[in-house]
């Protein structure tokens, strides 16, 4: 199952897009600042925008999924009852597994947007779609819930995940990691060569790497791991 | 057109002459067609939704009262003129077109202009994403879905709506306020603007009077 964009370029007004690189199987990070071209990446990815030059190809690939950053675009029920039906899922299950136990009749309005969030993130996490795209799916989160998501992605275990974030803290143990600089896609490579080749490393994992230690991978886990280390 | 004042004045004499007669509404879709970036104005979504609502229109007037097609073809016109007026805006042209016109009493109407636009522009980006949305669920946009699809556009506005008041207070806001605008006019636009006029002219002459003071 891949992923490929060929010499992909789209241009909207003054800013440029181009990217050219093959998701395969895995999860995959694709690191950013505000504003370097992420969303249109995610859109592109997606096939929901044709770009404006060059193909994108896809293999193997049944089914995609966007999860665009604000959740209330997504939303098309009045109860969340509805909304979970509206993705085909089962109510019970997933007002359980986001903890929104016994609201399902409630209005989708009443919830908060970091409710509204995680019941989105529920949803898309357990629709059966073998590429899932997640535009910055940790905004809106606390801490627990961002923790929540990160063991969801790693236990899904098939097909392909591309998270597009500015997340420096809160984030699941990757297979590969991207870059976005300036609206143009640059691949770092496969975890953990990847990881001093990521220029927009958190400064946590960044101290680590200049006091020489290397860790397996991206997630709070592995960094603390690394970091509380004893020295034999 | 670079002066945003000469492009709104062009704007409103071309749609006059447009709405007054078929001969202005001609003219004002000649110079449309001269216009850069004119195609690009009628791939938004916004133009088939209004186009569509023209056809309706015209149809209704065509059964009850005749002159259907002349209708029609002016408010056609009249469309994309607009449109054309919506792609070519640059953020803060009302704004400094409108303290230009009426000085600092036309701030707070120039701020208003500003908002107004901006949410146009929002609301153009959440139909997208709403269509994008449905897509992927495999749901037709229909009664179920009207209900839920409205409701967020009118509580994305309230929301927007709400930080803004919010920021415009932060920033000590309470009414007026100091801009001073600068324009740069190119000859283009000058000879833009008497062009309109001409053709505004004309759509108010009758088109048999022209013929006489040619002769």
């Amino acid at each position: 199952m891949t992923l490929t964009f060929e010499e992909v370029s789209y241009q909207r007004d003054q800013f440029r897009f181009t990217a050219n690189g093959i998701f395969e199987e895995g999860v995959h990070l694709v690191s950013g600042l505000v504003g370097s071209g992420k969303s249109t990446l995610a859109f592109i990815a997606s096939g929901l925008v044709p770009p404006g030059a060059g193909s994108v190809h896809r293999t193997g690939i049944r089914k995609s999924l966007l999860s665009m950053q604000f959740p209330e675009y997504h939303t098309t029920g009045i109860t969340l009852n509805d909304e979970i039906r509206s993705w085909g899922l089962d109510p019970e299950a997933i007002l359980a597994s986001t903890r929104l136990f016994a609201r399902g009749e409630q209005d989708v309005n009443v919830l908060s947007r970091g409710e509204l969030k995680r019941l989105h993130l529920g949803c898309v996490l357990s629709a059966d779609a073998d590429l899932l795209i997640l535009d910055e799916p940790f905004s809106a989160l606390d801490c627990r819930e961002k923790r929540v998501i990160c063991r969801r992605i790693t236990e899904r275990g098939y097909g392909t995940v591309i998270i597009c974030t500015h997340e420096q803290t809160w984030l699941p143990p990757v297979d590969s990691i991207w870059e976005m600089k300036e609206g143009t896609l640059v691949s770092c490579g496969r975890v953990p060569a990847a990881i001093p080749r990521w220029s927009l490393a958190p400064r946590h994992i960044r101290d680590l790497l200049e006091r020489g230690l290397m860790p397996g991978n991206i997630s709070p886990e592995s960094v603390m791991e690394v970091a509380c280390r004893t020295r034999e | 057109m670079q002066d945003p004042r000469i492009r709104i004045f062009v704007i409103i004499v071309l749609s006059v002459a447009a709405f007054i007669s078929i001969a202005g509404a001609a003219l004002a879709f000649l110079y449309w067609i001269c216009l850069p970036g004119r195609f690009q104005c009628i791939k938004r979504p916004a133009a088939v939704l209004f186009l569509s609502m023209i056809i309706v229109v015209s149809v209704i007037t065509e059964v009850t009262t005749g002159n259907g097609l002349s209708y029609f073809i002016r408010m056609t016109v009249i469309l994309l003129l607009a449109l054309y007026a919506y792609t070519a805006y640059v953020p803060g042209e009302f704004f400094r077109v409108s303290v230009w016109l009426f000085g600092p009493r036309g701030f707070d109407p120039g701020l208003i202009a500003e908002m107004s636009m901006d949410a146009l522009n929002d609301l153009e980006d959440d139909s997208s994403k709403i269509r994008i949305a449905l897509r992927q669920k495999e749901v037709p946009l229909g009664f179920h879905t009207l209900v839920p699809v409205i409701g967020m556009f009118v509580l994305n506005q309230i929301r927007r709506a709400h930080d803004q008041a919010d920021l415009l207070t932060v920033r000590g806001y309470r009414n007026g306020g100091t801009l001073c605008p600068r324009f740069h006019p190119e000859i283009l636009d000058y000879v833009s603007g008497i062009v309109a006029i001409c053709m505004l002219f004309i759509a108010i002459l009758p088109v048999r009077d022209v013929f006489i003071l040619l002769h």
